[in-house]
């Protein structure tokens, strides 16, 4: 027996459900590919060797540079680099679904989740601009 | 969601403040582990006993399962934080309120700063918080909490990601455990009885709190 929700917490859950199954078919493809060792950005070998290390030395020692405001996807054309930006597009989930919600939401509701909205994507662009860091 | 057991309403609320805090939490958190790397196994360890005394408080809680909610604050009833879920242990829709908004809204915002300064996860305080605080029935404080977890944790990545401080050999195991854990445990929890989900929730609770304890003096080299 179900009890009859809101038309927003239908819509959101739809969302949220094909979102993250295109974001996980990525996923999956992508890491296939990068254990099959299919043109990897870092060969996994060297991955396990070095991922104790901070993330700015784990760059230099692997690619010779640091990732600054995810110039790792300037190597997009590696499995590796796809599976990061599939969970990139797996972060980008909640902010289409509650743009999808966003004119069934009524006052103070649609005031509250424009804010979230803004402080998803503030989090996203954060890097562009500030750095890692904030400096 | 569509069962009406995670509150929407309520996770847009409490996440307007839970995520700025995430957000502000992932950036120290970087910060700390690259600066201070000592520091993060103190916090590990303070955040494990802090979770022993929340596993106290919900062993000696009554009603965790269904907690009664008298007087509503002013700003919980302006918000309707209300809901109603169909219950198959009791065969019946079992309708809730939500109360003490103004108090709970500081603690969301200290839990999403503390699980996302080390990738902590928060539900381990959410559903206390939610439960205990805010007297939502343990169903839908579980729900609504992965819901709040996954808002929280979506504004929290992107300074990782940016980073490079992701690595696929690690991530993608993760995630795909995570996700087939989340729709299992999305459809055991639709039916198993209230009592069970308690269970686990302190279940969990205990061993994270180990885990943390364990894992903060294996990096002070205590143990």
């Amino acid at each position: 027996m179900d009890v009859d929700v809101a038309d927003e917490y239908k819509t959101f859950a739809k969302v949220v459900r094909i979102s993250t199954t295109a974001g996980l078919i990525m996923l999956i493809a992508s890491s296939v590919m990068y254990l099959l060792d299919i043109d990897p950005f870092v060969e996994p070998g060297r991955v396990v060797e070095t991922w104790h290390l901070p993330a700015s030395k784990f760059w230099k020692v692997n690619v010779g540079k640091e990732m600054e405001s995810y110039s790792e996807f300037l190597s997009i054309e590696h499995p590796d680099t796809i599976a990061v930006f599939s969970l990139f597009i797996l972060a980008l989930t909640p902010v289409l679904a509650l743009l999808t919600i966003l004119p069934k939401l009524k006052g103070i509701y649609r005031i509250l989740a424009v804010i979230v909205i803004s402080e998803l994507l503030f989090g996203a662009v954060r890097p562009l601009f500030l750095g890692a860091f904030g400096e | 969601m569509e069962k009406g057991l995670a509150n929407l309403r309520a996770a847009i609320v409490i996440t307007t403040v839970s995520i700025a805090s995430s957000i502000v939490g992932s950036v120290l958190g970087l910060w700390i582990t690259n600066e201070l790397p000592e520091g993060k196994h103190y916090i590990t360890i303070a955040l494990g006993i802090s979770l022993f005394f929340i596993f106290a408080v919900m062993v000696k809680s009554k009603r965790v399962e269904f907690p009664e909610v008298g007087k509503v604050d002013s700003t919980s009833e302006k918000l309707d934080l209300s809901g109603r879920w169909y219950e198959p242990s009791r065969d019946e829709v079992v309708e809730y309120k939500l109360t003490r908004l103004p108090y709970s809204l500081p603690a969301f915002a200290g839990v999403g700063l503390v699980a996302s300064m080390f990738g902590l996860g928060a539900g381990w305080a959410n559903v206390p918080v939610l439960n205990l605080l805010m007297g939502a029935p343990l169903r839908v404080a579980v729900s609504t909490s992965m819901l709040i977890i996954t808002l929280n944790d979506a504004a929290a990545m992107w300074v990782y990601i940016a980073r490079g401080a992701v690595l696929p050999l690690i991530v993608v195991p993760s995630v795909l455990g995570v996700t087939i854990g989340a729709r299992i445990g999305a459809m055991i929890a639709e039916r198993v009885r209230p009592r069970i989900i308690r269970l686990v929730v302190l279940g969990i609770m205990l061993f994270a709190a180990l885990l943390d304890i364990e894992k903060g003096l294996a990096g002070l080299g205590v143990i």
